[in-house]
C-alpha cells in the first residue's frame, strides 16, 4: 500500500471526436477489449501501484461510469478509510478554463483535505499496464515537484524535450512523421505545491493547463520526465479506438496488457462461459464470456453476451455487450455498440480506416 | 439480534474419496465444474437467489482451498451486515475437541452459532450437489404444511435407488416411510439431502440424538427415522429439474458433458445466474489454426488447436495442431502442440506434452479403479510425457496414491 500518494482521474478528456461511442457515456466508460472500460486501465494502474485514495473527477454523462465503478469493490476501493470518491462538478469548478484546469480547480477542497503528500493526476483514455508506484518512486528519487510521464511516439499532440539527466526542459512542437517525447496525460505532483499553483491560476484568471500549470513549473522548478517504454496508446477518436482494438490481435500486446504480474481489474458480471455451437468457425478473435456463437468470426472482438447466429459472418469487427447478430448477416470493419440487433441478411461493410459505427440499442 | 426466518447450514466436510486425485488437495464442494464454477457455487447461488443471507459452511476435510474460495462471501452477495457467510470448522471446547462425527453431529456442534441468529427455520444442505433450486418455495411449502421437517425429494433411476434415502408420502405429502440406503428400495423417490427444520424441533432432536450413544449422529440414518417413528410432521417436497450428486470421476465428467448435450441445467439463464468467484482474466483468444465447436470456453484461454465437445476452464492453453475431444480441461492446464486428449479430465495446471496421446491408444500403466466408462484423469500440476490409456488416472510423484 502506498499511503502517501493519492490518485485523481480526469474523466472528461473528450475532444468531441469519439462520435457515437460517447453519445451515451463519457470517454472513461467506453467499452474496450471485450470486458473492460477505458477507465479500468488507469484505475488498475493506480490500485496495482498501491494507491488507496482515488478521486474520479466527472463532468458529464457519468451515469454509466458510476454504474460501472459502483462502490469500487472490484478494485479493492470499497474501504472504510479513503477508497473511491466520485467528484462531480462543484461550485468552484471554473467554466472559463480548459477541461483539465477547471476539473482540478473544482476539486481543490478534496486535494487540500486529503492527507497524502503526492498526487497522481491521470487522464482516462490510455491503454497501458503501468503500475504507478514506479513513477512515484522515481518522482521521490528525483526530488521533483512534478514528474511528467512520456513515451516515444509519432502520434498525439503534446511533446516535451528532455535533457540527458531526465529533466524536462521545454515543450516542443511535433515534427511530422518523426518520433518525439509525447506526454501521455499521467503526472505526479507534490500536492501542496500543486494546490498553490492551482490557487494562483484561479486568482490570476489563468485558463490553460499546459501553458499555465505545466508552464509555471517549467519556469521555476525541477520537472522530471519519466519515460515509459512499454505498450501505451491513447484513444482519441473512433479511428484510434478501432486501430488500438485491433492491436489486441497481437499476442505480445495481450501479454503485456493482461497477463503480467499486475492484472487489469474490472467489474465482474458472472456471465457463463462462451458456448460454441456446431457451425462455429472462429479464428484470430478475442471472445468474452457469455457469448453464443454458431456463425463465422474472424479477426474480431466479441464482448460479453454477444450472439452470432448460423450463417452470419463477422470480420474485422468489434461487437459490444449483448448485441445480437442474426442469421446470414455480414459485418466487415464495424463497431457495433451494446444491445443492438442486426436483423437477418443485413450487410454492413466499413473500411479499416473508416469503420462503420452503430450506436447503442439500434435495430438494423 | 432480530430473528431470522431461515438460515442455511451447508455440509461441506466430505472428502468425496471416489473422485480420486481430484479431491487429493481439496474437499468435494471445491471441485471445479462447468468451465468457471466450483460445485459449492450451486448451493450458494441457490441461497443468494432464494433470499437466504445467512449461511454457515461446515468444513472438515482439507478446507484451505474452499475457505480461500469463499472468502467473505462477496461473490454471492453474502457480505452483509446482519448475516453473511461463516466457515465453521470443528473447534476445541473446554474439556475436549472433536471432529464432526456425522452430519447431525456437525450441526449439533454449532447449536450456539445458530442460536445467535435465533432463526425460525434451518435449511440443512449438502455442499456437493449440482442443481438450481428456489429454497424460498420450499420454505413456503414447509410453513403451509406446518411441518416439523420438510425433505426435498426427486425420482431417481431405480437401479441407483439403493444409494439414497428412499421415502414415500401420502396424498397430502406427509411422509409415511423413510429408509436410508435400503437394499431393496420400495420406490424410486429419493431424499436429496435437503431439509428444512423448525429450529426448536431440530435443536431438541439434536440434543437427544447426541445423548444416544448408539447413534451414528446422521440425519438420514438417525434423526429422520426417529422423528418419523415418534409421529412428528414430516413432509416431502417434490423437486423437478436437474440434480446431480457427482460421486465419481465418470459422473463428474458426465455432468460436465450434460452442459453441452442437454438444456436440463441451463447455466445461461440470467434470471438464475450462477454466481462464482471469478478469475478476472482477459477474454479468451481463438488463434489462427483453431477449430472450436460444441464447447464451452471461458476467460484467459488461448486456443490454437482443434477443440470439440469440451469444457475449457480459465487460463487454459491449447497449442497448434493439438486435438481435444470430449474432455474437461481445468484451470491453467496446457495441452501442448500436436497432443491428443480424448475423454479426459485434465487437472488444474497439468501439462500434456507435445504429441502425447491421452485417453486413446495409450499404455495401460495407469488404469484406475476410480476412472470408469473410459474416462481418464490427469492430476493437478502433473506433466504427462507418455501416452495414456482410457480409464487411467495419472498422479504426480511417488507419494501420491
Amino acid at each position: 500500500m502506498m499511503i502517501d500518494t493519492m490518485g485523481v482521474i480526469l474523466t472528461a478528456t473528450d475532444n468531441g471526436e469519439m462520435g457515437e461511442l460517447t453519445r451515451v457515456r463519457s470517454v472513461a466508460a467506453i467499452p474496450f477489449a471485450g470486458r473492460y472500460r477505458l477507465i479500468d486501465f488507469v484505475l488498475s494502474n493506480m490500485v496495482n501501484g498501491g494507491i488507496v485514495n482515488v478521486g474520479v473527477v466527472t463532468d458529464y454523462n457519468y451515469q454509466s461510469l458510476m454504474d460501472h465503478l459502483g462502490s469500487g469493490k472490484p478494485w479493492g476501493l470499497a474501504r472504510k478509510k479513503y477508497g473511491l470518491k466520485f467528484l462531480p462538478p462543484f461550485d468552484n469548478t471554473r467554466v472559463d478554463a480548459d477541461e483539465r484546469l477547471s476539473m482540478l480547480t473544482g476539486i481543490l477542497h478534496y486535494l487540500k483535505r486529503s492527507p497524502q503528500k503526492y498526487v497522481v493526476v491521470a487522464d482516462c483514455n490510455n491503454v497501458c499496464n503501468m503500475p504507478f508506484d514506479k513513477v512515484v518512486e522515481y518522482h521521490k528519487e528525483r526530488g521533483a515537484e512534478l514528474t511528467v510521464v512520456y513515451t516515444e511516439s509519432n502520434e498525439g499532440d503534446r511533446f516535451i524535450s528532455v535533457d540527458d539527466q531526465g529533466n524536462v526542459i521545454g515543450v516542443t512542437d511535433k515534427v511530422k512523421g518523426k518520433k518525439a517525447n509525447r506526454t501521455v496525460g499521467y503526472y505526479v505532483f507534490t500536492k501542496d505545491i500543486l494546490v498553490n499553483v492551482l490557487e494562483r491560476c484561479q486568482l490570476h484568471g489563468k485558463k490553460d493547463f499546459y501553458r499555465d500549470v505545466l508552464g509555471s513549473y517549467l519556469n521555476r522548478s525541477k520537472v522530471a520526465g519519466y519515460r515509459f517504454d512499454g505498450y501505451l496508446r491513447t484513444i482519441v477518436d473512433t479511428d484510434s479506438y478501432y486501430e488500438i482494438s485491433m492491436d489486441l490481435m497481437d499476442t505480445e500486446v495481450r501479454k503485456t496488457l493482461f497477463f503480467g504480474e499486475d492484472r487489469i481489474l474490472t467489474k465482474v458480471k458472472d456471465k457463463c462461459p462462451t458456448r460454441y455451437l456446431f457451425n462455429a468457425d472462429v479464428q484470430n478473435s478475442m471472445i468474452a464470456d457469455g457469448c453464443e456463437i454458431d456463425g463465422t468470426v474472424k479477426n474480431s472482438i466479441l464482448f460479453r453476451g454477444v450472439r452470432v447466429a448460423k450463417g452470419a459472418v463477422v470480420e474485422n469487427s468489434i461487437v459490444m455487450q449483448d448485441t445480437v447478430i442474426s442469421e446470414n448477416v455480414r459485418l466487415s470493419c464495424c463497431i457495433i455498440d451494446k444491445d443492438c440487433v442486426i436483423l437477418n441478411n443485413r450487410e454492413l461493410v466499413g473500411q479499416p480506416d473508416f469503420p462503420v459505427v452503430v450506436g447503442k440499442r439500434r435495430r438494423i | 439480534m432480530k430473528q431470522k426466518e431461515c438460515i442455511a447450514m451447508i455440509l461441506a466436510g466430505g472428502q468425496g474419496s471416489r473422485l480420486g486425485i481430484l479431491t487429493k488437495r481439496l474437499a468435494k464442494p471445491a471441485v471445479q465444474f462447468g468451465g468457471k464454477y466450483r460445485i459449492i457455487d450451486f448451493p450458494l447461488t441457490n441461497c443468494a437467489q432464494s433470499g437466504i443471507d445467512t449461511v454457515g459452511i461446515l468444513t472438515q476435510y482439507k478446507p484451505l482451498e474452499l475457505n480461500t474460495y469463499i472468502g467473505n462471501g462477496q461473490a454471492w452477495d453474502l457480505d452483509v451486515a446482519d448475516g453473511g457467510v461463516y466457515i465453521l470448522p470443528p473447534y476445541m471446547k473446554e474439556t475436549a475437541g472433536e471432529w464432526y462425527k456425522g452430519t447431525a453431529n456437525a450441526i449439533y456442534q454449532n447449536i450456539e452459532f445458530i442460536d445467535k441468529f435465533n432463526p425460525s427455520h434451518v435449511l440443512v444442505l449438502s455442499g456437493d450437489h449440482i442443481y438450481k433450486m428456489n429454497y424460498a418455495k420450499m420454505l413456503a411449502y414447509h410453513k403451509k404444511q406446518e411441518a416439523d421437517v420438510t425433505i426435498a425429494m426427486i425420482p431417481v433411476d431405480p437401479s441407483e435407488a439403493s444409494r439414497f434415502g428412499i421415502l414415500s408420502c401420502d396424498e397430502e405429502g406427509r411422509i409415511v416411510s423413510f429408509e436410508e440406503k435400503p437394499k431393496v428400495p420400495k420406490s424410486n423417490t429419493a431424499s436429496m439431502g435437503i431439509y428444512i427444520f423448525r429450529w426448536d424441533v431440530l435443536r431438541r432432536e439434536l440434543i437427544a440424538d447426541e445423548k444416544d450413544k448408539s447413534s451414528d449422529n446422521d440425519f438420514g440414518k438417525n434423526i429422520i427415522p426417529k422423528m418419523l417413528r415418534s409421529g412428528q410432521r414430516l413432509y416431502g417436497y417434490k423437486f423437478e429439474g436437474y440434480w446431480k450428486d457427482v460421486g465419481t470421476v465418470a459422473s463428474l465428467w458426465q455432468a460436465n458433458m450434460d452442459l453441452l448435450d442437454s438444456d436440463s441445467l441451463n447455466i445461461t439463464d440470467e434470471s438464475w445466474q450462477i454466481l462464482s468467484q471469478s478469475a478476472l482474466m482477459a477474454p479468451h483468444f481463438i488463434a489462427a489454426h483453431a477449430k472450436v465447436q460444441n464447447s464451452l470456453i471461458t476467460e484467459g484461454c488461448y486456443v490454437d488447436g482443434d477443440v470439440r465437445h469440451c469444457i475449457i476452464f480459465d487460463g487454459v492453453t491449447v497449442g497448434k495442431g493439438a486435438q481435444v475431444v470430449d474432455s474437461v480441461v481445468l484451470s491453467g492446464a496446457k495441452i501442448m502442440k500436436g497432443a491428443r486428449v480424448v475423454k479426459t479430465i485434465v487437472g488444474e495446471n497439468a501439462v500434456v506434452g507435445e504429441n502425447v496421446s491421452v485417453g486413446e491408444k495409450g499404455t495401460d500403466e495407469y488404469l484406475s479403479k476410480y476412472c470408469t466408462d473410459g474416462v481418464s484423469l490427469i492430476g493437478a500440476g502433473v506433466t504427462v510425457n507418455k501416452d495414456v490409456s482410457p480409464n487411467s488416472m495419472i498422479t504426480g510423484g511417488k507419494d501420491d496414491d
